[in-house]
């Protein structure tokens, strides 16, 4: 029986059967309260006796109209069942539900749950038609999201950092600086597929089915964009280039440093998913982000300007490492609970939301204290301090996650604070090293 | 009463129209609906709907069976000058060869419903699989009017063209 509740929030009521033409009938119906429970009244020109007995489905929809055009609140819910009809009204006693109200499963998650069903149908059609498909769009967009390329900040913006540092010591090569520059962003692009192609293998972005576009993974391999092995020949071949760089400014600059820190690098980037080690599985991952974003790119790019490493380059690496490991740490919260599931123990799955939040504003605090630190230790300028000036930046990511922590669509706009705060952070202490040069 | 082609009052609530109810014939012979936005292209009298092969369940059930009807009943849910609710049973394909394409041709009416469509197909690397779309054509064959949308007055049925 249909009951108040399964049709308020709805406008539209159309009862559906098969036809004495073979042909399903839909009709529109009026909900008619009768002893506590709904039936229906046909309109005119249907018999009831056409339907009594019958299979029958009955479908409640709602939209909302938008005055410049189309609509939103999508909202249905279908009743599968038989029908009877008692003094000229319909009763429906219903066996199934379906439905979708797109308030309580948000479109992208409706769109996780049923991709499953449109591989498979993929699949299907393929076999019948002799070839593989796969998504249309198109050879750029399939690299740009199979590498993640928007993330590219967290390694140009280190890579930055380091050769400002070395600037401020009187060294810098622009050729040199964009090798370091394309040679790191090969590795990061490389981590990144790597990353995708071991979480999906290990199934921890399979199980999350509310991944957002800083967190849940690139999904190329899930959507069908590539395959495994296309994954694999894709990180595999920016492992190698990105290598190939490090050898190269290893044979030009300092062959023991360079080769040390590309191999370190590489051992964190692979690693960082890739069994057996699974450093993000182990709860090291922040470490293995903070080393490689940190003191492995800030300090390599440093080492090829200025073929020396130094405190100076280390110190300027710490905040920067800090400030990338929050990217992380940050976008580890919408995955949390899928990571718990799939054994992916991030530092996230192993603390309290209490806990969490005081490690992030601890992390936070250490960021500008490492920054106020350089000029203190006269290991830089003192105009790095303008890199302070995001603060509050910093304070409004914070609330941002106290706020939304563990609501993966609601946590977008903070999410994607924290990569601009640590560009913009990480730019003015680049900044800082620059003019304390120029001064 | 039989016709060639829909009246000018059935075509003007079917593109005006931001939802149709579509019920298809599953596996077990029961009808199963579903609501959704319908195109209707004047000009060759068919009837589209585009259907992501995420929610592909339908597709599966007009392959099996081609018998259809859909339902325009909800007059906040209509915009035009008049109204009357509207069911047409009708013959429908599946065109899915080209799935990443061919429902492009039907962006022109998509556009005068969901103006924003565009936005979002220009994101399309964001949800790929939802634009990989099978078009689903429906040929009418008998089409109820309750007019005015009037559901206590007799409604008038009109058997179009082949059929009969």
């Amino acid at each position: 029986m249909i009951r108040r509740e399964d049709l308020k929030n709805f406008e539209q009521a159309a009862l559906a059967f098969i036809d004495e033409d073979g042909y399903p009938s839909t009709i529109p119906v009026t909900p008619f309260e009768r002893d506590g429970t709904f039936a229906f009244r046909l309109p005119r020109g249907v018999e009831g006796r056409k339907i009594e007995g019958k299979r029958v489905n009955l479908l409640l929809n709602h939209i909302t109209p938008i005055p410049s055009g189309g609509y939103t609140d999508r909202r249905y819910v279908g009743f599968k069942g038989s029908a009877t009809i008692r003094e000229e009204l319909l009763e429906l006693k219903a066996e199934r539900k379906y439905g979708w109200d797109e308030k309580v499963t948000p479109f992208p998650e409706y769109v996780e749950v049923s991709t499953p069903r449109a591989k498979s149908y993929l699949e299907d059609i393929g076999k019948k038609l002799g070839y593989t498909f796969k998504p249309g769009i198109g050879l750029f967009w399939t690299v740009f999201r199979a590498v993640r390329m928007p993330f590219l900040v967290a390694t140009a913006t280190p890579v930055t950092v380091g050769a400002a540092a070395a600037f401020y010591q009187g060294f810098f090569d622009p050729l040199l600086f964009a090798l370091t520059l394309l040679g790191l962003s090969f590795i990061h692009l490389a981590l990144n597929v790597a990353n995708d192609y071991f979480d999906t293998l290990l199934g921890a972005d399979v199980l999350n089915k509310r991944p957002t576009p800083f967190s849940g993974g690139s999904r190329a391999i899930i959507y069908g964009i590539l395959n495994p092995q296309e994954a694999r020949i894709l990180y595999s071949s920016l492992f190698a280039a990105g290598v190939s760089i490090g050898a190269f400014l290893a044979m030009t600059r300092g062959v023991l440093e360079i080769v040390s820190l590309t191999a370190l690098g590489f051992f964190l980037s692979y690693y960082y998913t890739a069994p057996p080690i699974k450093l993000a599985y182990r709860g090291l991952g922040e470490l293995a982000v903070f080393l490689g974003f940190g003191p492995v790119i800030v300090m390599g790019t440093y080492f090829v300007q200025a073929q020396s490493l130094s405190l100076s380059a280390l110190m300027a690496s710490i905040p920067m490492g800090i400030l990338v490991m929050q990217i992380l740490y940050v976008n580890e919260i919408p995955d949390a609970p899928y990571d718990r599931q799939a054994g992916k123990m991030t530092l996230l799955t192993r603390l309290s939301r209490k806990q969490a939040l005081v490690f992030l504003a601890t992390s936070m605090t250490a960021t500008y204290l490492s920054i106020a630190l350089i000029p203190l230790l006269r290991l830089g300028p003192p105009t790095v301090l303008a890199a302070l000036a995001t603060i509050p930046l910093s304070y409004k990511v914070f609330r941002g996650v106290v706020q939304s922590f563990g609501e993966p669509y609601s946590m977008i706009g903070t999410m994607s604070l924290n990569v601009k705060n640590t560009t913009l952070t990480g730019l003015l202490i680049a900044a800082g090293y620059v003019a304390g040069a120029l001064v | 009463m039989q016709t060639s082609k829909l009246p000018d009052y059935v075509e003007e609530v079917l593109e005006g129209a931001l939802v149709a109810i579509l019920t298809v014939i599953d596996e077990k012979g029961e009808p199963v609906s579903h609501p959704m936005l319908p195109l209707y292209d004047r000009e060759s009298g068919l009837l589209y709907f585009t259907s992501s092969i995420l929610f592909s369940k339908k597709l599966s059930h007009i392959k099996r069976n081609s018998k259809v009807s859909v339902l325009v009943s909800h007059r906040d849910y209509v915009k035009s000058n008049s109204f009357h609710a509207v069911q047409i049973k009708g013959e429908a394909r599946v065109l899915d060869r080209n799935l990443s394409d061919e429902w492009q041709r039907l962006l022109p009416l998509w556009r005068r419903k969901e103006p924003y469509i565009e936005r979002f197909i220009k994101q399309r690397f964001a949800i790929p699989l939802f634009w990989e779309r099978a078009v689903i054509e429906v040929r009418p064959k008998l089409v109820t009017v309750w007019v005015d949308g009037d559901l206590e007055k007799e409604p008038s049925v009109l058997k179009l063209g082949e059929m009969a």
